[in-house]
């Protein structure tokens, strides 16, 4: 099950305000992310303008909870500057970044990852039950038991590593107001949601590239057609203990699932040409995955658009995502390198690995 | 790291009889399903019921045991420190170096389910039985009985059912019948 990080858990515990607000400001980000032009607030419907102002307002009164100092009683400059304000400062974004990053992975890839959060220090732990059933047997009357029985539980781990990253603009750029480092850890905050995402779809489609594509065990297969498609998808179903699987894919992906008859294909309607894709086929939900940029190279999208995926979202997530502990924020002083840069490092620990019981199907198009 | 052997007594006459049953101790590591005489009695106070082990020869290999007791993996870290961290997988199994495990002594018309590492060599399509050989800690694939404790090779397509990661939950095994003891 997913659940928020510990961090955020025993930051808020106790305190109706502040709960409220981190909610308020996952909510906000995820409008922010979905395109739409307001939010849900407390009291109702918000623009986004309204929404920026009620966190930074937020923002403000816990640094000054946290570092016990108030903006107003000094000029801000100094206010800025004081060691106590930057860590609380920094404290609060990293509190934000532990909110986020998983809210956002669970809703743009929660059919294929599950998050898990553990403290520091700690190790993931799954246990794989096998999904063999017991093998029966005719046996005669006259004999008290017959052959025993046993199967066995696999067990399988994830250790997270930290994910770094220095941000540094000089002194002297922030002074003349050409850069501000917030701007850099905002971007900072970002690259390590996207450096998630990729070790997902890459574990996901490399575990799912990896799958046998001969006999009884084929689960990968090579060409799209109405028949082979369903029928890995009724294996996938089956073997995932009768929990419907569906055709993930991009657009572009999902595009090529057709009926194999174009006599079926008057019966389109407009659906497909105003999504680019069916919703059901045969019975059977196409889920779209966003295709996202690849920043490793410039104008490189990161999913296959010559691949579907068939997975079963009610039965174990395929990828198991383990953040560690909480996101370390060090900020530096103003002062503290000789040649005057500021520098900010994020440092988040997390492990990303293929883990679970449940099996897919791959089909390349 | 190698997997380590994985048996199941399907039905054996150590299930019945306690004579057949005892309580041994080794220097060193001792797998699932592994061969053994018994040794000397141990003489360390409390352990007056507790046996050392010694390797399959020729004149015991009609009086072997085999190593069998619950899974509960103990991880050693190099120091010697041992761990018990709910590793529920039996690949990783061992009967650790000088802890009290048990051994049951093989009887005509047993039968086991073991897995390719409880076997000095790969199974081939030629070999109908597996024996005790002398030295050997492990079955040997053979094409017929020999002196000593043999199996008749039952069925080459068994399976244990294993837990595993992305894939297929079976692991090959050699179900077996003990046939000779002499």
């Amino acid at each position: 099950m997913n659940k928020m990080p510990i961090s955020v858990m025993n930051f808020t515990a106790g305190n109706e305000i502040r709960t409220k607000a981190y909610a308020q400001m996952a909510a906000y980000v995820a409008a922010f992310n979905e395109g739409k032009k307001n939010v849900m607030g407390e009291n109702g419907e918000v623009s986004f303008a309204d929404a920026n102002e009620t966190v930074l307002k937020f923002y403000k009164s816990e640094i000054e909870f946290m570092s016990g100092k108030k903006m107003a009683d000094y000029p801000l400059d100094v206010y800025c500057n004081f060691a106590d304000v930057k860590q609380a400062a920094f404290a609060i974004i990293g509190m934000i970044t532990d909110l986020i990053i998983p809210d956002a992975l669970i809703k743009d890839i929660g059919m294929i990852s599950a998050i898990k959060n553990i403290g520091f220090g700690d190790s993931f732990k799954i246990d794989i039950q096998p999904r063999d059933l017991f093998i029966v047997s005719k046996g005669s009357r006259g004999k008290r038991s017959y052959d025993e029985k046993r199967q066995f539980k696999g067990t399988y781990t994830l250790i997270p590593e930290p994910r770094n990253i220095t941000v540094a603009i000089p002194l002297y750029s922030i002074l003349n107001g050409d850069y501000s480092i917030a701007e850099f850890v905002m971007k900072a905050v970002q690259s390590i949601e996207v450096n998630v995402r990729y070790d997902i779809y890459d574990a996901f489609d490399t575990a799912m590239n990896a799958l046998a594509t001969t006999g009884d065990a084929l689960l990968k297969i090579v060409g799209f057609s109405q028949d082979t498609a369903l029928g890995l998808q009724q294996k996938v179903s089956a073997w995932n203990g009768n929990k419907e699987a569906v055709f993930l894919g991009t657009k572009i992906a999902l595009g090529k699932i057709l009926p194999a008859s174009t006599n079926f294909r008057f019966d389109l309607g407009s659906e497909y040409v105003k999504i680019g894709h069916l919703r059901d086929y045969f019975g059977v939900s196409c889920i779209e995955l966003q295709n996202v940029a690849d920043y490793r190279t410039e104008f490189k999208m990161k999913l296959k658009d010559t691949v579907l995926y068939v997975v079963s979202p009610a039965a174990d997530k395929i990828v198991k995502v383990v953040f560690e502990g909480s996101t370390l924020a060090n900020a530096g002083g103003n002062y503290d390198n000789a040649n005057l840069q500021v520098e900010t490092t994020l440092s988040k620990s997390y492990a990303v690995g293929v883990l679970t019981g449940a099996i897919g199907g791959y089909i390349t198009l | 790291m190698a997997n380590k052997t994985v048996m199941i007594p399907s039905e054996v006459s150590a299930s019945d009889i306690r004579t057949r049953l005892a309580s041994f101790t080794s220097s060193a590591d001792v797998e699932q399903g592994q061969l053994f005489s018994r040794g000397a009695l141990s003489t360390t106070a409390g352990m007056s019921e507790v046996y050392a082990i010694a390797t399959p020869a020729t004149a015991t290999l009609s009086t072997l045991y085999m190593a069998y007791t619950p899974e509960s993996v103990i991880l050693v870290a190099p120091n010697g420190n041992q761990y018990k961290v709910g590793d529920f997988d039996p690949r990783n199994f061992t009967n650790v170096a000088n802890l009290v495990f048990t051994g049951f002594k093989p009887a005509v018309d047993d039968k086991i389910l073991i897995t390719a590492e409880g076997f000095t060599a790969p199974w081939d399509a030629a070999k109908t039985h597996a024996v005790a050989a002398d030295g050997q800690t492990k079955l040997v694939w053979a094409t017929g009985v020999a002196a000593g404790l043999s199996f008749e090779l039952e069925s080459a397509t068994a399976y244990i059912s294993i837990g595993q990661n992305f894939g297929s939950h079976r692991i090959t095994a050699y179900q077996l019948r003990c046939v000779k003891l002499v």
